[in-house]
């Protein structure tokens, strides 16, 4: 009997952790953290929709400066860059049938929370870092990136704004919110985008305020920027 | 996903870790995976269940809902049910990670998705949420797996750690008691089973493929005697399976001619786009799909479609069904012998955006349609007909698409990309159904050959302003919200009289106010004559509450609702409508009650507020052998009412019973309901039998 990650799995999870906190200077254990003196973030959270491929959805997502609402199909990932903790999302579909939506939050390795739902426009709750009473105000300015092919595949990315970086890596589709760049102030924000094994050409956007700004589409590596 | 943060520009520590992540993911591959010289096959894997409680109490008079996080199933050759975890005899079939894989012949395949596994730097497992209240009634299907060719001995369960599941009670019957209609963690009890011997051992021949049904029988421990903080519910799931004879499946049959090896039939639920499972052929052009399905007599209704390398073959509304615990097997579903004509193939490419303003409608869902022409006298097209105008009943989606954030579709190697520019023999041209939420739905032709659309407002493309208009309201609290937080409302829209929800929205109610202000985008009364008009409106609300700290589901605070409000008349029109009943703090109730003649695919219950249809049973949730439902609402007047295919039959008045108030230290569902240190504690109620 058995619940849970086998030790192989466990095995394996030790051996990415190590791998992840060396390559990022061999700080907190425990904590994806940044390198040297720079202070710790809190733990990496995000967002997957998951359940019957092509369930259309809109969620909202909010940490404690910002929200969003995303619109979308199943599969999606969602994650908040310069995040705020605590962060709070409902997602919702906007379908009148028996399509089963889940929503995964995910912290570091650890899925926090699991909700699901089937019903006509039904809707899955979660929350991590605490407890946020109500959904932020809209993000201002609203700045997301769009990663839309090549579906299925992992990709790598850096999302900067003129102070600081953020690394992260998912799988496509997915929606990258940038909450408060520059410190809400206007300036240049990038992204620079390049896939673990190609596995198609890479389709990227970035929008602010609800215009796409730039795309980018190309071989393993794609950069979009705005702003500067 | 996750994220990291640089502070500064040290892109050498993440190039680095990215190294040694790809590093570390080539020298773990194949760890993961037992060969065997003697070839592969395939398992497709589905589970079934049943619920009990511990007190012998029927489930549905204690619990709303039972879901189990499902990590994977393994099975092993050994017969030892203390094999060590690490064993590497042990196969494991993961929940279902990623879509568009090139399968074996025969490979069945569901259109599921639970996200990436094992792969990322960050990544979390994919788990599947099981509910065990519909796998009572329909098998569900899991995922399938290449497997070494032998014969199996035992199956183990795996389950995500710590949060093995959630459970949902309904109000509490006695005392102590936590809040009931939340979501508590679930606490694996001594007493489950995860590992099991197949009772005849699952044998695996080389290339071929073997259905497995692992039932999991599952007990659910006394409700919670307090809250989610510091209780959880116990949970006994006892696994089991027959090996290969599965009884749980209905099997469909046929024969495929004119194929290649890119042909594929595809089963799903009948009327919508929710694929069940698709297969590659025999080499001699035969298949077989084992799908879930109602016990005979009853019945579950799919659609199926040959794809792949030639026109589209449809069938719909198939029967089938599964024998169950009865004494002989039906027959099965034979679909006969499935021609394909030549075709060619091309592209539907095209943009959806708004008729008001121009933008782009992310999101939207575009159906191909093709009609089945088999019976006589049906229709052979897919335009809308009738009064409301709606679908032909034997149209078949046989592919979908999606918008992206530009409203741009389709995507590269999705199937609107591989659409056969001849439409099967008898039908003139294809149908693309169109929808998005808040827009009037709208059917366009797609010509054969070219497969552009007469009405395209671009040349040579299926390019669409979807119509609509606003609804603009109010949501209210009866005095100012003192709780010294915002409240969020979702607001829903819903054509007149029914449950067919159209749009959704937020409204907040800032502190210190007693009331929020909405706006949604809704299908409006008069469209253009291929797109579907919707002339009244009912409008309800609810509140996004939480219970200590943690989202819920349920609300207690009242529903607010607005019934046949009226439509807006023209494109891009607005009306305001009058402002939602108010929505206070009154805490949860529930009720549970019993539906006369129970059919699970047929029957429904709805839960209605001042003539609003607010709440509706999941789909096979309600079980032939008790016929129980149950809800959970905030305490207030209700009507319930019996459905059967979607047409009303009898209803009952029921006023759910009010919460007691307990004294501190305590947790509430809703901040208003803690004056003075107290809080609600729900209560449940009892529903005459609904005839």
């Amino acid at each position: 009997m058995r619940a849970g990650l086998s030790l192989r799995g466990l095995f394996r999870s030790v051996i990415l952790t190590s791998a992840a906190i060396a390559a990022l200077g061999g700080c907190q254990t425990g904590n994806t953290g940044s390198p040297g003196n720079t202070p710790n973030m809190p733990q990496q959270s995000s967002y997957r929709i998951v359940g019957d491929v092509g369930t259309p959805f809109r969620a909202i997502v909010s940490d404690s400066r910002s929200s969003w609402q995303v619109s979308g199909t199943v599969p999606t990932s969602i994650a908040i860059v310069n995040d705020s903790p605590p962060d709070r999302i409902a997602v919702s579909k906007t379908s009148n049938d028996g399509r089963l939506l889940s929503l995964q939050v995910i912290q570091g390795f650890t899925v926090g929370t699991l909700d699901s739902t089937v019903s006509n426009f039904g809707t899955a709750v979660g929350s991590i870092g605490g407890t946020l009473p109500a959904f932020a105000n809209p993000a201002s300015p609203d700045v997301r990136y769009f990663v839309k092919t090549p579906l299925v595949g992992v990709f790598n990315a850096l999302i900067e704004d003129e102070k600081n970086s953020f690394a992260l890596e998912s799988r496509i589709p997915a929606v990258i919110l940038f909450d408060s760049p520059n410190g809400g102030k206007s300036g240049r924000v990038d992204g620079e985008f390049s896939q673990v094994t190609f596995t198609g050409v890479f389709d990227v956007d970035l929008a602010i305020n609800g215009q796409v700004v730039q795309s980018a589409s190309g071989g393993t590596t794609v950069a979009v920027h705005a702003g500067g | 996903m996750g994220v990291k943060h640089f502070s500064g520009r040290w892109l050498w520590a993440a190039l680095l870790g990215m190294m040694l992540f790809v590093d570390g993911s080539l020298l773990l591959v194949g760890h993961s995976r037992v060969e065997s010289s003697a070839g592969m096959g395939i398992v497709e894997l589905a589970f079934s269940g049943t619920l009990t409680t511990s007190d012998g109490a029927a489930f549905s008079t204690e619990y709303q809902r039972a879901l189990l996080n499902v990590v994977s199933v393994r099975i092993t050759p050994s017969t030892d049910l203390s094999l060590s975890d690490s064993d590497p005899s042990w196969v494991t079939i993961p929940a279902p990670a990623a879509i568009g894989s090139t399968n074996p012949t025969q490979f069945i395949t569901t259109s599921l998705n639970f996200g990436g596994s094992g792969t990322l730097l960050t990544a979390a497992t994919s788990i599947l949420q099981l509910d065990m209240v519909p796998l009572q009634n329909l098998p569900f299907f899991f995922n399938a797996a290449s497997v070494p060719a032998q014969s199996y001995g035992q199956l183990e369960l795996v389950l995500n750690s710590p949060n093995g599941g959630n459970v949902v009670p309904l109000c509490p019957q006695a005392s102590p008691a936590g809040e009931g209609c939340i979501t508590y963690s679930a606490a694996l009890a001594s007493q489950a089973v995860l590992r099991a011997l197949f009772t005849t051992a699952l044998v695996v021949p080389p290339g071929t493929v073997q259905p497995l049904v692992v039932n999991i029988a599952m007990t659910v421990g006394p409700p919670p005697t307090a809250d989610p903080n510091t209780a959880s519910v116990s949970i006994s799931p006892v696994v089991s399976s027959q090996g290969n004879q599965s009884t749980a499946l209905g099997a469909v049959i046929g024969t495929v001619v004119n194929f290649d090896s890119n042909t594929t039939v595809t089963a799903e639920y009948a009327g919508t786009n929710q694929i069940v499972a698709a297969t590659k052929l025999q080499s001699d052009g035969t298949f077989v799909l084992n799908l879930p399905a109602l016990t005979t007599p009853a019945f579950t209704l799919y659609d199926f479609y040959v794809s792949g390398n030639g026109a589209y073959v449809v069938r719909s509304n198939q029967k089938v069904s599964s024998q169950g615990n009865t004494s002989t097997p039906p027959p099965q579903t034979d679909l006969g012998v499935l021609a394909v004509p030549f075709s060619t193939f091309g592209t539907i490419i095209g943009t959806v955006a708004d008729v008001c303003n121009g933008t782009a409608v992310e999101a939207a869902t575009l159906k191909l349609l093709v009609p089945d022409t088999t019976t006589a006298g049906s229709a052979t097209t897919c335009d809308l007909s009738g009064t409301p105008p709606a679908l032909p009943s034997n149209c078949v989606v046989v592919a979908t698409a999606a918008t992206d954030d530009q409203g741009h579709y389709p995507l590269p190697s999705t199937p609107f990309t591989m659409v056969p520019v001849t439409p099967p023999p008898g039908v003139p041209y294809y149908d693309l159904e169109i929808s998005a939420p808040g827009f009037n739905t709208t059917v366009p032709q797609v010509a054969a050959g070219s497969l552009f659309c007469p009405t395209s407002r671009f040349a040579n493309s299926c390019s669409f302003s979807l119509e609509h208009g606003y609804l603009a309201g109010t949501t209210t609290l009866s005095s100012l919200n003192s709780t010294g937080q915002r409240l969020n409302a979702l607001v829903m829209a819903e054509d007149s009289g029914t449950d067919k929800i159209e749009n959704i929205t937020l409204s907040t109610i800032p502190g210190h106010n007693s009331s929020g202000v909405f706006e949604m985008a809704v299908p409006d009364a008069a469209p253009s004559s291929d797109a579907i008009a919707v002339n009244n409106f009912d409008v309800f609300a609810a509140m996004q509450d939480l219970f200590q700290g943690s989202p819920q589901s349920n609300s207690g605070h009242l529903i607010g609702t607005a019934a046949g409000v009226g439509a807006p008349p023209s494109d891009c029109s607005t009306i305001t409508i009058p402002a939602l009943s108010p929505m206070d703090c009154v805490g949860l109730g529930s009720v549970d009650g019993s539906v006369l003649g129970a059919n699970p695919s047929t029957t429904s219950v709805r839960l209605s507020k001042n003539g609003v249809q607010i709440m509706e049973t999941e789909p096979n949730s309600i079980i032939a052998s008790g016929n129980n439902y149950n809800f959970c609402a905030p305490s207030d007047s209700y009507l319930l009412t019996h459905y059967e295919r979607n047409i009303a039959g009898s209803s009952v008045p029921i006023a759910l019973a009010p919460p007691l108030t307990v004294s501190a230290p305590c947790s509430s569902i809703c901040e208003d309901g803690n004056p003075g240190g107290t809080c609600l504690l729900c209560q449940p109620t009892a529903a005459p039998t609904l005839p």
